[in-house]
């Protein structure tokens, strides 16, 4: 699966938008994550999860740094998530299904804030981006 | 069988009222086609379909939309007992539509993006954790006839 020539486009220019609210996106994602889908919370047994944690933000930006860091690389996200990919195969193991929910609680986010942009075509391209994002995080997993 | 706490059937119940049944329903099955293509294999018979632009004005997407999300309403009506609320639309969409239960997962999920860009920031994390569970009631609910 790849993203056609007006996909990447959408992407980058809503990412544009988006990396305004970048931290504040990426910990309301997780914050949503392990509200809906309380399993998650497994992985962060370390982690203070309550809504406003140092940690919760500091982990939120990261995620959505990784994001953009596969949007600035749209036409090799493998390539710029490679590092990415190791260490979520070999010290994370993050179950695959897990990738569906966060992706699912970005869009939902990203959904509250910029409505408007948010269009059907640009929900479809953003769907296929972050399914992209979750298959080069679990390619080498085995 | 739905487990919501006293706020969280507060939360869903609110925020329903304030829902155009019509219009996020046919959104919600426009976005299914749109973000899922292969889910047109359901709906041949329902014109044109051939692009986004397409399929969200399409008359008889915005129909059937509102058929189904009317039908969810009433659901909420019944969070004590989806399955027989929903045991009738369960042997139909087994038994003469044929729909793999993943769709009814799939729709779920637009749904919920449909209620997070109308509602904004109304739809906050707990809302949108109480609409998981319901989404994934009706679901199971939708699926518990199937054979």
């Amino acid at each position: 699966m790849s993203l056609t020539k007006a996909e990447r486009t959408i992407i980058i220019t809503m990412w544009g938008k988006i990396s305004t609210q970048a931290d504040s996106i990426g910990t309301e994602a997780l914050e949503r994550l392990f509200a809906s889908y309380p399993q998650t919370k497994t992985y962060f047994p370390h982690f203070d999860l309550h809504p406003g944690s140092a940690q919760l933000r500091t982990h939120g930006s990261k995620v959505v740094a990784a994001v953009g860091d596969a949007v600035k690389s749209v036409d090799n996200i493998a390539g710029a998530l490679s590092k990415l990919s190791e260490l979520h195969a070999y010290i994370l193991r993050v179950d695959p299904v897990n990738f569906k929910l966060l992706s699912h609680c970005l869009l939902v986010t990203v959904a509250t804030r910029f409505p408007a942009d948010f269009t059907a075509e640009a929900h479809a391209a953003w769907d296929k981006f972050l399914s992209v994002v979750s298959s080069v995080l679990t390619e080498k997993y085995r | 069988m739905v487990h919501l706490t006293a706020d969280e059937t507060a939360l869903v119940t609110g925020l329903w009222a304030k829902v155009n049944v019509k219009e996020y329903g046919g959104e919600a099955l426009g976005r299914l086609l749109v973000v899922y293509p292969w889910t047109q294999r359901f709906f041949e018979h329902f014109g044109d379909l051939s692009s986004a632009s397409a399929v969200m004005h399409n008359p008889k997407v915005k129909a059937h939309g509102e058929k189904v999300l009317a039908s969810f309403g009433d659901g909420l009506k019944h969070l004590d007992d989806l399955k027989g609320a929903f045991a009738e639309l369960s042997a139909l969409h087994c038994e003469k539509l044929h729909v793999d239960p993943q769709n009814f997962k799939l729709l779920g999920n637009m749904l919920v993006c449909v209620l997070s860009r109308h509602l904004g920031k109304e739809f906050s994390p707990q809302a949108q954790a109480a609409y998981e569970k319901v989404v994934a009631g009706v679901a199971n609910a939708l699926a518990h006839k199937y054979h």
